[in-house]
């Protein structure tokens, strides 16, 4: 099934959350809804359950508006930060909930709910333990078994929010592989909640980047890691180094150091963004990238970090990964050359960020 | 120095608690069985437990419903007035039980403000069953309140929401989902409040008028004995009430280790 929003609005009181919210998740895609905390992620993805009602817009699902409907009768699969299992019933009941509360005349018999229930226990990897009590389980365990929940129920979209923030890290790994398997498997559409920058990327097919209410940008997880629309999602997604530049006739400048030719912008200044590991650190080369001094290395397992003062004035933060040294060593102080390698430069002129990229 | 301070701790407990309690089962067999059954099956002392006992049947279902609906509207919503409402429930714990009992008589009294139109209705509260019924009510309404809410608080919502995204309708949810989860808190706070309830003085006193074998609770029963200087029949009519608090205690130790296995799960 097809969820979509559309000009979407809520407040708390005089507090706005959501502002004119747009989103689109196709049929069977997985989508993550990226953003710090109070970006309104949460009340998004509750309002598409139902759990929440908002002010202004609408979610259909396929073409039917469910503004009217409760959670009770959308038919979404809803899973919670803390699991939220049913903690005085056993795994197996927590799993046969759904299906044991409906009306009479829809509720499957006692068999087909103890064999629907033993197939999802098994397809969640728990099939021996129907019995237990939630409190005898792992967290990851748990979530399994919320994740068997909300599926007894045949959703038409699964919800997940903050699925694995419970869970350490190891865990989380294994689980995120794990879901996304799952959810191919199954074809059904979802939508994550997430804080976590690695998670979005690696389980989605489309990551909405949240931040004030707003969403800043949504794309492929390849294009918002690529093509940060702003220098938030550049901020957000793991950070950047920021280095104020200007844009002449056509020319990029970093200080007085030409950088390259960059069409379609104003003669004005600029930010440019570059991530650590997109900038590649020389021996002094003349003419070739931008000079500067080395300020301070750390080492920092698969990577060295490096500090380096341009010339400019800014500073730039490098990762050397180790076999880019060919065979000399590094010492603070020298003078070294770097070349960005990708980056991209954002027109600061009335708040507005038309951005351009450039890939070496 | 641990030593010194169990034995001062024991000591207390032993002066205290249980030698008025040891006190209170000698004096009333003092004269041996005969006496002590004839004293608590006399057709006052009969009547004095009868109405203690039907206060407590009133009272408690009054307390649990209502205790419910009161934690439940505090613990899982937000609205103005959350934080008076909870004072409010902490009221009675502050206030002398005999001002409250004050309080019914001159609202309800034939003098007081409501008593002329109660008159007219031919309504009688104070000096009744429904007086010492209203004044158990305010001295015991928060005992099952304030387990519950500190229970809710600390569960949350998440499980209703979750029952409710399954499909659960209200009554399914509550019946299913949150009484479970809040059982044994109930029972505890249930047991409490009737413990209360049977063992109070002050509030009941003051509105029962001490009509002999109509409104005399065993507490009231106790106080007009040992006024008359009928000290073992006094004490054989006390040994009831500290009877029915050893049973409490009993029953509250056994709750509390089942209602804490309870709250570790979570």
């Amino acid at each position: 099934m097809q969820v979509a929003v559309q000009g979407l609005s809520k407040a708390f009181g005089e507090t706005a959350v959501l502002h004119d919210i747009n989103l689109l998740v196709p049929e069977g895609q997985f989508c993550a809804l990226l953003g710090p905390s109070g970006s309104g992620k949460t009340t998004l993805l509750r309002i598409i359950a139902g759990l929440e009602f908002a002010d202004l817009g609408r979610v259909l699902f396929d073409s039917t508006d469910v503004a009217d409907r409760s959670a009770r009768d959308r038919q979404v699969g809803f899973v919670f930060q803390h699991y939220a299992l049913f903690r005085h019933m056993t795994i197996a009941d927590n799993v046969a909930f759904g299906l044991q509360v409906r009306e009479r005349k829809l509720r499957p018999a006692a068999p087909v709910i103890k064999r629907r229930v033993a197939e999802l226990l098994e397809l969640v990897q728990l099939a021996d333990y129907g019995a237990r009590y939630p409190d005898q389980l792992s967290g990851g365990q748990r979530q399994r078994v919320a994740l068997a929940r909300a599926l007894a129920i045949e959703p038409r979209v699964l919800l997940l929010d903050e699925p694995f923030g419970a869970l350490d890290a190891r865990v989380r790994k294994d689980m995120r592989t794990w879901l996304r398997g799952l959810q191919t498997k199954l074809g059904l559409t979802s939508i994550l909640v997430t804080h976590d920058q690695d998670e979005a990327l690696e389980l989605a097919d489309s990551v909405a980047v949240m931040e004030h209410g707003h969403i800043i940008q949504c794309a492929s997880p390849q294009a918002i890691y690529d093509q940060p629309a702003t220098p938030a999602v550049y901020e957000f997604l793991g950070g950047a180094n920021r280095l104020t530049c200007r844009v002449s006739n056509g020319q990029l400048f970093v200080g007085d150091a030409l950088l390259g030719s960059l069409a379609a912008a104003d003669d004005a200044a600029a930010d440019l963004y570059v991530r650590a590991h997109d900038v590649e650190l020389l021996p002094t080369a003349p003419g070739t990238g931008l000079q500067g001094e080395l300020l301070r290395l750390t080492w920092g397992g698969g990577m060295t970090h490096a500090q380096v003062r341009l010339q400019s004035g800014d500073t730039l933060e490098v990762d050397v990964p180790p076999w880019s040294s060919q065979g000399h060593s590094w010492l603070v102080g020298q003078a070294v050359t770097v070349r960005l390698r990708r980056y991209g430069v954002f027109g600061s002129l009335a708040g507005a960020h038309p951005a351009a990229f450039v890939g070496i | 120095m641990r030593a010194l301070l169990i034995g001062v701790a024991l000591a207390f407990i032993g002066l205290f608690l249980l030698l008025p309690l040891f006190v209170v089962f000698t004096e009333a067999l003092r004269h041996g069985v005969l006496p002590y059954l004839a004293a608590i099956r006399e057709p006052d002392a009969v009547s004095a437990l009868l109405l203690s006992l039907k206060i407590v049947a009133i009272v408690v279902p009054i307390n649990v419903t209502f205790g419910i609906f009161a934690a439940w509207t505090i613990a899982k919503f937000r609205f103005p007035g959350r934080s008076v409402l909870v004072s409010l429930i902490d009221l009675p714990f502050a206030v002398s039980p005999v001002i409250s009992g004050l309080v019914y008589v001159l609202l309800l009294g034939s003098r007081g403000v409501l008593g002329p139109l109660l008159q007219d209705w031919d309504i009688q509260i104070i000096f009744a069953l429904p007086g010492m019924v209203l004044a158990t009510l305010f001295v015991t309404f928060p005992f099952v309140a304030r387990e519950l809410i500190a229970l809710m608080e600390q569960q949350g919502n998440d499980e209703e929401y979750a029952a409710r995204t399954l499909g659960a309708g209200g009554l399914q949810i509550f019946l299913r989902v949150t009484l479970p989860n809040i059982k044994w808190a109930l029972l505890y706070g249930a047991l409490l409040s009737a413990a209360r309830a049977l063992g109070e003085f002050g509030a009941v006193s003051v509105v029962s008028g001490h009509v002999r074998g109509y409104t005399n609770t065993l507490p009231l029963q106790v106080e007009i004995l040992y006024n008359e200087y009928q000290f073992q029949a006094a004490f054989a009519v006390a040994s009831l009430l500290a009877l029915f608090a050893l049973v409490t205690l009993v029953l509250k130790t056994v709750l509390e280790h089942r209602f804490g296995r309870e709250l570790k799960t979570h």
